[in-house]
């Protein structure tokens, strides 16, 4: 090619790439997302009145209404996802979901992408996470579908409750049931160097003592995380008769002045003192604290029921679990089934500004059913939500069995920190008792608690 | 006058682009920080006025203070560090009797290259209260100093400003080694003429001469600090409690985690009227005469 044609020939190839690009932009629209939302919720409805035309009676086609699917799809939970999502496309085939994996980041590309009003079709939120986007006006209330669907039906007693948010709508369908938090301990360990294994605070006082004084760390804390200081606060609380435990002053409920939130701080102060944790808990992982627990450097572990199944499988027979050690002796027979985690209402929510608002909902709703059910069947989760009696495919652990059998006698539960509705509540109080646990005076904690609280609720 | 004008249309025509650029993402998010420091604000919903509030609650929250004082450390330890030590290791690798200077040139350079997450997972390792190389030392030589370096009140935020001041230490050498060589040689070789033992030479001649290079390397230093964020996030996620907190760490646990957007704008307004204060300080105060040779 000369050069005189090579000047045509470059303004015609960047034309035609400019004609080309124009025309797939405006074709986009018609493409996978308008046709579908359109016809999706249609047919739905066309289906239920039996009054719909021939055009719009005719079944949509499978996978033509793409979804974005913002979850936690990672690690032991892809299997769990990706069998949900089979078994959704026999209920609904008309629909294909695109995961998007949900960064590990205190929820902020969510809360981006609220901002910026591009959510994904479907979410995973947290009752902190629905308390702010419900006040924004960005989700979907699913109480239509929730009942068209007739999922509280569908739940157990216990789980009912999840289903509704405070204000009476439903935000959210839960997909997991509610976990306890424990004390996972060593028996072994325990029975080695002759120490009782504590039912009470007492008696944990005296087992820190001895295993402290034995060169073995007492608790394996992973203290780098915030909340599981919280956790054994809250449980310090619990055990004081206080059966709201911190999510009471979530709530709006009380204050730090009252005489039990005192006596928590002054438990764990005590504990610290007498040796509870290595030095190097506020650098450790739950990974970290795992490897101390199963290597038997640590006598306790203190972590979600959620974990029974791995840390089975890192002790065996040796293992075992508490509910809460940190009861006060004397109101024993009155707390013991008063738990502390769980409590929270959470599971797969839609956006309000999805195109495919109802078809999405629908979706959600049917796979936090399926995706409990998977839990259970894949993870073996001892407390499934569900009214189907579900069988985990490799059956129970001891310690998962022991667990399922006293889960009946739960009689509350608090909240793990992350529940918290209350931002600002949550982050002073993960970071002020982690100094607790770092060795701050009892009376300086509920101070500073205090003023944090008071700024919480303004 | 036509060649001036020239001159001038043709600056602009260059610098325009950057300026824009610079304007769009540097100015206008700062004018907003500042806008937002006056609102409160939840990110989503629409903001609420509220004057100097953010202000007045800052004075009164102990987060602040010690994010301040903890900014101030971090800047400190980084000039002493790698502005100290770095111009003894430039002086020293331009010392022509030194040898194997190119090998210590590269080496010192290499923490620069590494990732600041890898560099931090390097310096828990060290620190590792059980077994850490640092506390494994002090066992060997049977001294009882061992302790939780990164939770400790009084050590957590020495610790981490250390490990951002080995971290970057390559920077400052280079530029400081840079300069070194761009001294003339005569004036070495006057002093040497005259008798000046080696230390003095540096201390008369090398010293006042790297003074422009010092401005920018302290500004580079204290800003850095004041700013410092990544490791601590890391290491010790602010903690325990708020002793690892700096300006940076308070605006992301402000406007992030407890999601109140205007007082974290708030914070990040003190962040960089402390910077700017600072870099004209040092403007105003250090290398005041131009050096030309």
């Amino acid at each position: 090619m000369n050069d005189k044609m090579k000047k045509p020939a470059t303004m015609l190839a960047l034309l035609s790439m400019v004609a080309l690009t124009l025309s797939a932009c405006g074709s986009g629209d018609k493409g996978n997302n308008a046709q579908p939302s359109a016809s999706a919720p249609a047919s739905a409805e066309a289906s239920a009145s039996g009054s719909a035309s021939p055009e719009e009676t005719k079944a949509p086609e499978a996978g033509s209404v793409k979804l974005k699917f913002y979850a936690q799809y990672s690690g032991v939970e892809i299997p769990v996802y990706d069998a949900a999502k089979e078994a959704m496309k026999q209920i609904m085939p008309e629909v294909d979901v695109e995961f998007e994996v949900a960064a590990q980041d205190d929820e902020q590309k969510i809360k981006t992408y609220a901002a910026a009003g591009s959510l994904p079709d479907i979410f995973f939120a947290s009752s902190g996470l629905i308390e702010t986007l419900k006040k924004a006006d960005n989700l979907y209330v699913m109480d239509d579908v929730v009942k068209e669907l007739n999922i509280e039906s569908l739940l157990n007693e216990s789980s009912k409750p999840m289903l509704w948010n405070k204000d009476g709508h439903s935000y959210s369908v839960p997909n997991v049931g509610q976990w306890a938090g424990v004390f996972y301990y060593n028996k072994d360990l325990f029975a080695e160097h002759n120490v009782k294994v504590p039912t009470n605070y007492d008696e944990l006082l005296e087992a820190v003592k001895a295993f402290s004084a034995k060169d073995i760390t007492p608790l394996a804390l992973f203290a780098k995380e915030k909340w599981p200081g919280v956790l054994m606060l809250d449980m310090a609380v619990v055990g004081s008769a206080e059966q709201g435990g911190l999510k009471r002053l979530d709530n709006g409920e009380g204050d730090f002045s009252e005489e039990v939130y005192l006596k928590g701080a002054q438990k764990i102060s005590e504990l610290v003192k007498a040796g509870l944790l290595n030095k190097n808990a506020f650098n450790t992982t739950a990974d970290d604290a795992a490897a101390q627990f199963k290597s038997g450097k640590a006598a306790m572990l203190l972590n979600g029921a959620w974990s029974m199944a791995f840390q089975y499988e890192n002790l065996g027979d040796k293992l075992d679990i508490l509910y809460n050690p940190l009861i006060d002796a004397d109101k024993a027979d009155q707390v013991q089934w008063n738990m502390s985690g769980g409590g929270f209402n959470q599971g797969f929510a839609v956006s309000k500004n999805s195109k495919n608002g109802e078809v999405a909902a629908k979706y959600a709703a049917l796979f936090s059913i399926e995706f409990a059910k998977q839990r259970v069947i894949q993870l073996a989760d001892p407390n499934s939500i569900l009214v189907e009696k579900v069988v985990p495919t490799n059956g129970l652990n001891p310690v998962q069995q022991k667990y399922a059998d006293d889960s009946a006698n739960f009689k509350s539960m608090t909240t793990f920190a992350w529940g918290y509705e209350n931002a600002k509540y949550k982050t002073s109080i993960e970071d002020n008792t982690q100094k607790l646990f770092a060795g701050q005076k009892p009376e300086d904690y509920i101070k500073d608690m205090t003023k944090a609280l008071e700024n919480a609720r303004k | 006058m036509t060649s001036k004008r020239s001159y001038n249309i043709a600056l602009l025509v260059f610098t325009l682009p950057t300026l824009l650029f610079f304007t769009v993402i540097v100015v206008y998010p700062i004018l907003q920080t500042f806008q937002k420091s006056f609102f409160d604000w939840d990110g989503l919903t629409p903001p609420t006025f509220i004057g100097f509030d953010n202000y007045v609650r800052l004075l009164d929250d102990s987060d602040f203070w010690v994010s301040l004082k903890n900014g101030l450390i971090f800047a400190l330890v980084l000039v002493v560090y790698q502005i100290g030590l770095g111009t003894l290791l430039a002086i020293a690798l331009s010392t022509k009797t030194l040898r194997g200077r190119k090998f210590f040139r590269t080496s010192y350079f290499v923490p620069v290259v590494l990732s600041g997450v890898v560099v931090s997972q390097l310096w828990i390792a060290i620190y590792n209260a059980d077994g850490g190389l640092i506390n494994s030392l002090f066992r060997l030589f049977g001294i009882q100093y061992e302790q939780a370096w990164l939770s400790g009140e009084h050590t957590s935020i020495w610790a981490i400003a250390f490990s951002g001041a080995w971290h970057h230490l390559g920077i400052q050498l280079v530029l400081i080694y840079t300069a070194i060589k761009s001294i003339p040689e005569q004036l070495y070789e006057a002093a040497t003429i005259d008798g000046a033992p080696f230390w003095k030479m540096h201390w008369k001649i090398t010293i006042p001469l790297l003074s422009e290079t010092y401005k920018f390397c302290l500004v580079i230093a204290i800003t850095g600090g004041l700013n410092a964020f990544q490791n601590m996030f890391v290491m010790t996620n602010g903690g325990p409690g708020n002793i690892s907190y700096t300006l940076t760490f308070m605006m992301y646990k402000a406007a992030f985690r407890s999601g109140e957007y205007g007082y974290g704008s708030a914070a990040a307004a003190v962040l960089v009227l402390e910077c700017l204060l600072f870099t004209i300080l040092i403007n105003k105060y250090i290398a005041r005469e131009k050096i030309s040779y």
